[in-house]
Formats: structure tokens, C-alpha cells, sequence
């Protein structure tokens, strides 16, 4: 899974507040690859460690890939990073990640966002207005920062709402008027993901048709961890964003493997000891629970594990 | 020439046309994706990253996704007959439109990548330059723009590889089969399938439903991280070099397979029978996340098998081991008789 990080030079930088930017991100060199509307940008803000930003393109393209950042002081320092760039530096982040995609069938789209939540949404109405789609969309903030770009891809389909008292009076009504087959996407703050799940409840909306959690299971880094192989009494590290097999291939010990997704069942080996964390799609419970063999091309574990090869 | 002769000489005629309508030639063993170097016949989730370039016991394939040899022109000229005659074969629900711009794009770059001789995409101040040196054929579209194509993009490629393509789009956690353009396939019916999730498609190959492998394989493919390519590569013995063998044409097809059959040309059987190799790719595409499947078409004779000792002898061995469910669905009950004492004689 490791692939190539990219070289992203800073191009140009928008200051909507003291609290939110949006950066223009250029390949440092060749094309940059699209992307569907709504996915990430995961930035690596310090060696090995990524935050993932919404892309806010419609992916069809991009000259450049634009993401805004708010201000997190209490979180883990990436957003204050991305707010001490300047125009020039050069940063590297992974291939965009989809995993809040538009539903390309459905007759319509309703946009919800919801703060800085607005970000994948300006996206997802960007590509709509390319197709020609039937949507509509609700950006509920104190400060719009985005306005203007929904503006420029919704025209009068845009409806701004100040607060979250404001819009819940609104929403009731904008569920129940919707024809069947309308698609609901919300974006923002969990508080009110949670607020309009339970009203499209309320109004008898199919839970399939509401849309806000990331649906696909991506390998996500996880932790780094030692492995030992038992008979050949080698000592590798896998690295946070390596797999357990990529390690023991760089360190020069071949392992059988086909799908390595953890599908197929080809790299599965013997665990001597070890507190695995299964990834895999292949086991079944009780041999998971037996915790005597593993997958490895995805699973990982915590501390030493020691392997049967 | 004494008469029986001359009989016996319009026979075999009669029966070279029953092997040549729709033909195309064999592969070559050097590149020839032979299936069975890992002898294993059980349908389970067969995967594996593609690209790689993969050796055999006669030479090397898989370091490209896109098939463009010999049979290219004669491909796309059989699949464009296909196409005029019954339309259908092309069939795309509308919301599909994105997907297929998405993949003609992806296969363009595709071509241009992996056979830069013969095909280029360039960009243009407003648009796109298609050329395909090997129709002879340049094109300026814009993208979104049906008109500057003058049909829809995934006919207008198809016309043009010698892949059948499928496009699944992914909703309410299934994968569907939206998208068809599908003139080679192998005993089913691409028409019959669109609009099918996944489930449904399948629902006629013995085990893979109750074992979890049609789940597995969705997953898989619904999880793809996207622009990953993979490939599998499932197979099958046939007789001739037919490509349609669809369902919808079995009227064409079948009573002349089924009269061959009934009394097989032992001394002709080594080229008569033929190892169709359907070796697949699949992508999640890169701007709409819809998944594209691809099937491209190869065969080698019995007698090239025959030629490769490892071949032959792995052959041989998956015939005899096949689980007992599974040999109607190989058609083992009627290429078994024909195969084996063939290659048993030839090794
Ligand atoms: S290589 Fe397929 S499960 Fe690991």
C-alpha cells in the first residue's frame, strides 16, 4: 500500500478569517491526478504523521488541489501547521482518498453542510453543476467562508442559514418535500450529522439514502510494531504506514502473497506470539479468535510479534 | 482427385467454416496468460495486483493491463459488426454517463501509456486529440461533450480496444452492473445482466454463492483504493476461435459447436480445441469511483499446450481433479473426453 508520496508546492493562499485559509496546491512537477467529488487530500504535517483535508474541486482535471483549513489550536498541531505555510513551500501528501462519494444515480441531491464541514459539499455541488444534476444546497454557519465559491457552482440553488436553530426549523420541512429518490449528504459538525439523521428518521427516509460517514474500509496507517520470524530469527520494523509483508519484502524475506488486501488468503501465516490486530476480509471469527494465524499483507499488532518463518 | 476425396475435401471445408466465422487467431505461447501455473480450479477470490509481469514455462506476460496485438483490427472490425447488427450489446443506464466519459479517458491514456507507437491523448487549449494510429484515426472532443464524439464515450472506445468493458457503480452497498459493452462474452448474456447487482449475476456459478466469495469479491472490488489496477484471469476450453459466444447468439453458434462435438475430428483435434484465457483488469476509476471491468479475449491449441510439457501437464491434472460440482460448469464432461486423450497421446 505504500505508494508514492507527492511533491505539492504551495501556489496561492486565501485568508477568509483568523480562523480559516484555503491553499492552492500544485504538482511540483506532471499532472495531478483527479479525483471524486468529495475525497480527501491526506498531508503529511510531520514525517509519517497525515491530516486529510476535504478537496474541494469537482476532481475533473485539477490544475491544482484546493483545500481550507480551519484553525484547530487544541488539535494535534496540523492544522497549525498548515496555517504557518507560505506561497513557495513545498509539502507532500498521499493520493486523494474517496470516501464520501456522490450517489451517481440518484434523481437528486441534497447538500447539508455544516461549518467547516462545507468543504467536501462545495465538491459535491461543483461536480453536480457540471453533470447538470438536480440539487440543492444548505450551508448552515456563523461565517460563510465559502459562500462564494457555492455560489459560483449552486447560483439560487444555495440557501444560507446562520445558526443550527435557524436551519432545524427548515429541515423538516426540506425532508419532506423531497422526491423519492433525493439523496441527502451532510457534512459538519457530529452534533448535527446526528440532528439530521434523526429528522430524516422522523420523515421515513431510507437510512441508505443519507449520507455522511466515510463508507469504504481503507488501510489506514496504524501503529509501528517489531516483527520476529522464528525460524529465521530476523528482527523487522514495520513502519505506520508500511505492512508487515512490504517489511519483511524490503528486509529481503519473500512471503507467498496474490490480492495483498487481505482477500484472498494467500500470506497467511503462522503467529507464535503476538497481540494481532486483524484486518483482513478472510478469516473467520474463531480463527481470529484463535489469534494462531494471520493475514499478513493488511493485519498489524501491538508490540513484538512473532512470526512462524 | 478421385470423388470420395473430393467429398471428403468439401467436408472438411463446411467444417473450417463452422471453425471460421467471427475467428480470431491464437496467441502466441511466449506472451500467452496461461491460467493454470498455479493449479487451482476453485472459484474463490483469484486477485492480484496487476501490472506485474508474470512468467511461464514459455515466456513472460501481464506488464500491461490493455491487449493490443495480431488480432486488434480483426477485433475491433468483429465487435463493430456486432455492434451495428444488435445495438443492445452496448446498453448503459443514464446515470452512467460521468462513468463512461471517466473510463474512455482512463483507456485512452491507457493505450497511449502502454503502446505509445500506436495511440496518443494529448491535451488540447479546450479539449482533447485522440489519435489511434492504428485505425488511422484522430479526434477532437471536449469532455461532457457527446457531440464532439458523435456516440457515447464508452461505445466510442469500445469500438477502438479489444477488451469487452463492463462499468459497476456502487450503491446501497452493492456493486450493480450498469454499463455493457459486451460482444465476446462466454455463455451469458450481457444484456440480460445490466441493472443486476452483483449477487444476481452470479447467482449461477456453483459454491461462490454459499461460500461467501461473491460477498468477498464485491468488497473487494467496492473497496479498491482507486486508479489500482487488478487483474484475475479465468478460463475455459472452447472449440474454434469464435469470440461471440454469448447467450444471445447461441441460435449462430451452439448447433454447429454441438454437431463437433457429436463427432470430433480426432486427427484435428489438437488445433480444433482451443484454451480461451479471459484474463480481466479492474479499476476503480479515478473521478467517479466506478468500477472498470475488462475482458480481453486470447487462445492458444490444444496443440501449443501440448508443446509446453508443464502445460500440458498441469492441464491434464486440473481435468482429472475437478470437484465433481464443478465439472459441468468447466464443461470438463464435454471437453474432458476430447482433451485428455490428446494430450495424454501428445506428451
Ligand atoms: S495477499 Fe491476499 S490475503 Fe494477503
Amino acid at each position: 500500500m505504500t505508494r508514492e508520496l507527492m511533491q505539492l508546492v504551495v501556489d496561492g493562499i486565501v485568508e477568509h478569517s483568523a480562523e480559516v485559509r484555503t491553499l492552492a496546491l500544485v504538482p511540483a512537477g506532471g499532472d495531478l491526478p483527479g479525483y471524486v467529488p468529495g475525497s480527501n487530500l491526506p498531508v503529511e504535517w510531520r514525517t509519517g504523521r497525515f491530516n486529510s483535508y476535504s478537496l474541494t474541486g469537482d476532481g475533473f482535471e485539477p490544475a491544482a488541489y484546493t483545500i481550507s483549513v480551519r484553525r484547530q489550536p487544541d488539535g494535534d498541531g496540523g492544522s497549525l501547521w498548515m496555517h504557518q505555510l507560505r506561497v513557495g513551500q513545498t509539502i507532500r501528501a498521499r493520493q486523494p482518498v474517496s470516501e464520501f462519494p456522490p450517489v451517481w444515480s440518484a434523481r437528486r441531491h441534497l447538500l447539508l453542510a455544516g461549518g467547516i464541514g462545507v468543504t467536501p459539499i462545495v465538491s459535491h455541488a461543483r461536480s453536480h453543476a457540471r453533470w447538470n444534476h438536480d440539487f440543492e444546497v444548505h450551508y448552515v454557519a456563523r461565517d460563510h467562508v465559502l459562500a462564494a465559491e457555492l455560489a459560483a457552482a449552486a447560483g439560487d440553488k444555495l440557501h444560507l442559514h446562520g445558526s443550527r436553530s435557524d436551519f432545524a426549523t427548515t429541515l423538516t420541512d426540506l425532508l419532506v418535500r423531497q422526491p423519492v429518490g433525493t439523496h441527502l449528504y451532510v457534512c459538519g459538525p457530529e452534533s448535527m450529522i446526528d440532528a439530521v439523521r434523526e429528522a430524516a428518521l422522523a420523515a421515513c427516509w431510507p437510512s441508505t439514502r443519507v449520507h455522511s460517514e466515510p463508507f469504504a474500509v481503507t488501510l489506514a496507517p496504524g501503529e509501528p510494531f517489531t516483527v520476529r520470524t522464528s525460524r529465521s530469527g530476523r528482527r523487522v520494523q514495520v513502519a505506520p504506514d508500511e505492512t508487515v509483508l512490504s517489511a519483511l519484502d524490503a528486509a529481503g524475506l519473500s512471503v507467498r502473497s496474490q490480492c495483498r488486501r487481505g482477500f484472498c488468503g494467500e500470506c497467511l501465516t503462522g503467529v507464535v506470539s503476538g497481540d494481532v490486530i486483524h484486518r483482513d476480509d478472510y478469516l473467520e471469527a474463531a480463527d481470529r479468535d484463535a489469534g494462531e494465524q494471520m493475514l499478513i499483507c493488511v493485519s498489524r499488532a501491538r508490540g513484538e510479534l512473532v512470526l512462524d518463518l | 482427385m478421385t470423388a470420395s476425396e473430393s467429398e471428403s475435401e468439401s467436408e472438411s471445408e463446411t467444417r473450417m467454416n463452422v471453425l471460421a466465422d467471427d475467428e480470431y487467431e491464437n496467441s502466441r505461447i511466449e506472451d500467452f496468460p496461461f491460467p493454470l501455473e498455479k493449479a487451482s480450479i476453485e472459484p474463490r477470490v483469484d486477485v492480484e495486483p496487476a501490472l506485474a509481469p508474470r512468467s511461464t514455462a514459455a515466456g513472460t506476460w501481464g506488464g500491461r493491463a490493455l491487449l493490443v496485438n495480431h488480432n486488434y483490427e480483426r477485433c475491433v472490425r468483429i465487435r463493430s459488426r456486432i455492434l451495428d447488427r444488435d445495438p443492445v450489446r452496448f446498453t448503459s443506464l443514464p446515470h452512467m454517463l460521468p462513468a463512461q466519459w471517466d473510463a474512455m479517458l482512463f483507456l485512452m491514456r491507457r493505450l497511449g501509456s502502454e503502446y505509445p507507437d500506436d495511440f496518443a491523448l494529448t491535451r488540447r487549449a479546450d479539449g482533447w486529440l485522440w489519435t489511434n494510429r492504428r485505425l488511422g484515426l484522430e479526434r477532437e472532443f471536449a469532455f461532457g461533450d457527446l457531440s464532439s464524439l458523435g456516440m457515447e464515450p464508452l461505445e466510442y472506445i469500445g469500438r477502438q480496444v479489444q477488451e469487452d468493458l463492463l462499468l459497476l457503480d456502487h450503491r446501497s452497498a452493492r456493486l450493480y452492473v450498469d454499463t455493457v459493452l459486451v460482444t465476446f462474452s462466454m455463455g451469458w448474456s450481457p444484456t440480460f445482466v445490466v441493472g443486476m447487482n452483483f449477487h444476481e449475476v452470479h447467482g449461477t456459478v456453483p459454491r461462490v454463492m454459499d461460500d461467501g466469495t461473491v460477498d468477498r469479491s464485491e468488497r473487494f472490488l467496492s473497496t479498491m483504493p482507486i486508479g489500482e489496477l487488478y487483474r484475475r484471469n479465468p478460463w475455459a476450453f472452447q472449440i474454434g476461435g469464435r469470440l461471440d459466444r454469448s447467450k444471445d447468439a447461441f441460435p449462430e453458434w451452439t448447433p454447429k459447436a454441438d454437431a463437433y462435438l457429436a463427432d470430433p475430428r480426432l486427427d484435428t483435434v489438437g488445433t480444433d480445441v482451443r484454451m480461451r484465457s479471459e484474463l480481466s483488469h479492474f479499476v476503480r476509476l479515478p473521478l467517479t469511483g466506478a468500477v472498470l471491468y475488462t475482458i480481453s479475449v486470447q487462445s492458444i491449441s490444444l496443440e501449443q499446450i501440448a508443446s509446453v510439457p508443464e502445460w500440458s501437464a498441469s492441464s491434464m491434472r486440473v481435468i482429472k481433479e475437478v470437484p465433481d460440482d464443478l465439472v459441468h460448469h468447466k464443461g470438463f464432461h464435454v471437453y474432458g473426453p476430447l482433451v485428455l486423450p490428446y494430450l495424454e497421446r501428445s506428451s
